[in-house]
């Protein structure tokens, strides 16, 4: 699944993300609305099914109570007028010709279930006492309705009407049978529906007596659906059914016809009531496709263009990084990529100048390193041989001529000696401060205690008298071995020299390491120096002495301050007059302290 | 006789006040015999490899051991030490260089070039004394050039 949670974090996938928040709620909400369409309108068909139901039981019902009027209009007459079978045989069939292809025939009945008279040719003599609908009109009801049966005179299907004839007494004296062509419902049942609307009548049975609407190949005496059967208890239903012979599910009502005990339906095919819905809903989802589409392209286009962009930024980014920084990039396409190319393209000018800067600075820096090598190099020449030559021709004077010069003559040449020796000393001290300046660092680790015992007994070579030494923890350092050493040597070398002659001289030389620095200290028991004026101590050529005193040029400690300074530490010192001094160095810890070097 | 014919020990410097305190150490040492000075570099060179006014020896004559300041007129000593070691007649005569400067650079480009040794000419004249007298010990009677 690493996808899921890397893949938002490309552009890409950004504007993939961003194209289905926006698109998503709109689906929903188109969905949504279609989808309540979709119940509003199978709400509306189911109400208008069940009025339309309730319409075709009202009909039929009312065409059903004309008939039994007219059968009781009839009977009437036949009991009044007493006629012969031939006569009345004679009225029937002229009352059936009057009434058109729905009514089959009417007949009169004896109350022992004997037809006397029929206007169907083949009725007369047949009995009917065991028919339900007979024997209803017998007992007590006024008329009855039979459900779809078998005309027992042609064979045919049809429903018949029974209408009883009373005397004043509410005996039955006879009854008139209606055949009815169920066949010829439409004639009276005669209602428009729109599209494939059905309606149809269900007998007690709940077998199918009339359908109309458009011919789908159910036949007269088909059981009828659930629902019918559900309706018969009485109650009116609505619902989805699957109608025999036919492909599509109906959406329907099915509604009791309370008086007769029959049910009336109807119904119309689920698909051409959810028609417009589907028709809608898919040039919707066609539309939302073909926008998707676009989107989704328009998306890939814009996208390509901005990551080529992008590409193209971080190829610039990449080239600057790799120090190419001539290289520039006009993106015009996109105004905000534009506008960091433009920003990337003045960064590298901006750099380019700064690094002429350096370079400038670097060049009027080696210049002036090689013009300072020269100047010492000179100084280092030019300088001492005149020197030499003083010192040695007034040495070749003293020992030439020494029979003609007396003790002053032998003392001042002597002074001139020792002051050429003196400057040729300061000179070389000038040129070994300068030399600590421009030298290249090379960082090692450093066995401190070793070199401390070395630089000691360099210093103390020519000593008749040779200080204590005491050794403290001495921790490895990071550092120039060569400039550490000469820092200790001139350290060690001032110690030295400042407890000559004291009684008992010592020297302690101790170490410690805090985590950040590792602090070195050379403590003695000379003369020290008074505090007052240890401000001028790491100066070139300051001495807190007099010459006669000690000797010294006074460069030795400013080349320790170089030394440490170049380490990237710092060095301080603290005495009294008479009770020693300590010198402390302080070296960074675990860092390199100067890394880059002008002088190459 | 021609000039320069027997020489023990050639003394190339161009300071005539460091050659006379050169003479006088060398004098104090007695090792001042069959010396000779040349001035500059171009000189030198003319002598090492008898050219010019020195056309008249022979190069395999010597010197013995060779004295060379570093900082010369016309040609620089670097250069005639550099001359010296690339002729195979000459690469084998000791060369001591002196010099004033204890610069780094030249000690380890002489060194480079097999130099035999390195002396910084000290302001102390004593001290010079001494260091020649160590040094005329060592190559003039210590160290027997090889016979060729």
């Amino acid at each position: 699944m690493g996808w899921l949670t890397r893949f938002p974090r490309t552009l890409k996938g950004l504007l993939l993300l961003l194209g289905i928040g926006a698109i998503g709620p709109l689906l929903v909400l188109v969905g949504g609305a279609y989808w309540s369409w979709y119940q509003t309108r199978m709400d509306v068909e189911y109400r208008f099914n069940r009025e339309f139901a309730r319409g075709v039981g009202d009909g039929f019902l009312a065409f059903a109570h004309a008939i039994e009027q007219q059968a009781g209009s009839i009977g009437a007459a036949i009991q009044t007028a007493q006629w012969s079978v031939e006569t009345t045989t004679a009225f029937l069939e002229l009352n059936e010709r009057s009434m058109g292809a729905i009514v089959g025939s009417y007949s009169w009945v004896d109350p022992e279930g004997r037809v006397l008279a029929s206007s169907h040719p083949r009725a007369a003599g047949l009995s009917v006492i065991d028919r339900p609908y007979f024997q209803a009109v017998l007992r007590e009801q006024d008329w009855a309705i039979s459900d779809l049966i078998r005309s027992r005179a042609d064979q045919a299907e049809i429903v018949v009407i029974a209408r009883a004839i009373k005397d004043q007494k509410a005996a039955v004296r006879g009854v008139v049978l209606v055949e009815i062509r169920p066949d010829r419902l439409g004639s009276v049942l005669r209602r428009n529906r729109p599209g494939s609307g059905r309606f149809a009548l269900f007998d007690r049975a709940g077998r199918l007596v009339y359908r109309g609407g458009p011919s789908v190949g159910a036949s007269q005496g088909d059981p009828g659906d659930p629902m019918v059967f559900q309706a018969l208890s009485g109650k009116e239903v609505d619902g989805e059914f699957q109608p025999t012979h036919e492909r599509n599910t109906h959406l329907g009502s099915r509604v009791p016809i309370t008086e007769i005990g029959w049910v009336a339906g109807a119904s119309r095919p689920k698909p051409e009531v959810i028609a417009p819905v589907y028709t809608s809903a898919s040039y919707s989802i066609i539309a939302a496709v073909l926008v998707l589409a676009a989107a989704i392209l328009m998306a890939t286009l814009l996208n390509r263009r901005i990551l080529r962009g992008v590409d193209i930024l971080r190829e610039h980014a990449a080239l600057l990084g790799a120090g190419h920084l001539e290289h520039r990039v006009d993106l015009p396409e996109i105004q905000e990529l534009g506008e960091l190319a433009k920003t990337f393209n003045r960064m590298a000018e901006q750099i380019m100048k700064h690094q002429r800067a350096v370079k400038r600075t670097n060049q009027e820096l080696l210049r002036s390193n090689r013009e300072l090598e020269s100047f010492s190099y000179s100084v280092s020449h030019d300088l001492r041989a005149p020197l030499r030559a003083i010192d040695g021709f007034s040495l070749a004077i003293v020992e030439d001529y020494s029979d003609r010069l007396d003790d002053e003559g032998r003392r001042l040449l002597n002074i001139i000696r020792t002051n050429a020796q003196r400057l040729e000393r300061l000179i070389d001290d000038l040129l070994a401060y300068s030399r600590v300046g421009r030298k290249r660092l090379e960082f090692v680790k450093v066995n401190v205690g070793k070199m401390v015992r070395d630089a000691f007994s360099e210093q103390t070579a020519a000593l008749e008298e040779v200080p204590s030494l005491e050794l403290g923890t001495l921790p490895e350092a990071f550092a120039d071995p060569t400039l550490l050493r000469q820092a200790f040597a001139n350290l060690l070398g001032n110690a030295v020299k400042f407890t000559k002659d004291r009684p008992s001289p010592r020297i302690r030389v101790s170490g410690s390491a805090n985590g950040e620095e590792i602090i070195y200290s050379v403590e003695d028991n000379g003369v020290g120096f008074d505090m007052r004026y240890a401000g001028k101590l790491f100066g070139v050529f300051q001495r807190l002495h007099r010459a006669d005193e000690f000797e010294g040029t006074g460069v030795g400690l400013a080349i320790v301050e170089q030394i440490v300074k170049r380490h990237g530490g710092r060095v301080w010192a603290e005495a009294e007059i008479n009770r020693g001094a300590t010198f402390h160095i302080a070296l960074p810890q675990n860092q390199a302290g100067e890394t880059h070097d002008t002088g190459d | 006789m021609t000039p320069g014919t027997d020489v023990e020990i050639l003394l190339i410097e161009d300071n005539p006040n460091d050659v006379e305190l050169a003479l006088r150490a060398l004098k104090k040492n007695h090792l001042a015999n069959r010396l000779h000075v040349v001035k500059d570099g171009a000189e030198a060179l003319d002598f090492i490899f008898a050219r010019g006014q020195y056309s008249g020896r022979s190069v395999e004559a010597g010197p013995k051991v060779i004295l060379l300041d570093l900082k010369l007129p016309k040609i620089d000593g670097i250069d005639v030490l550099r001359a010296i070691r690339a002729d195979d007649r000459t690469k084998s005569i000791p060369v001591v260089v002196l010099t004033t400067s204890s610069e780094e650079r030249d000690i380890v480009e002489t060194y480079r070039l097999g130099v035999n040794s390195y002396i910084v000419k000290p302001v102390n004249f004593e001290k010079f004394v001494d260091v020649v007298r160590e040094l005329g010990f060592y190559w003039l009677v210590l160290n027997q050039p090889p016979r060729y």
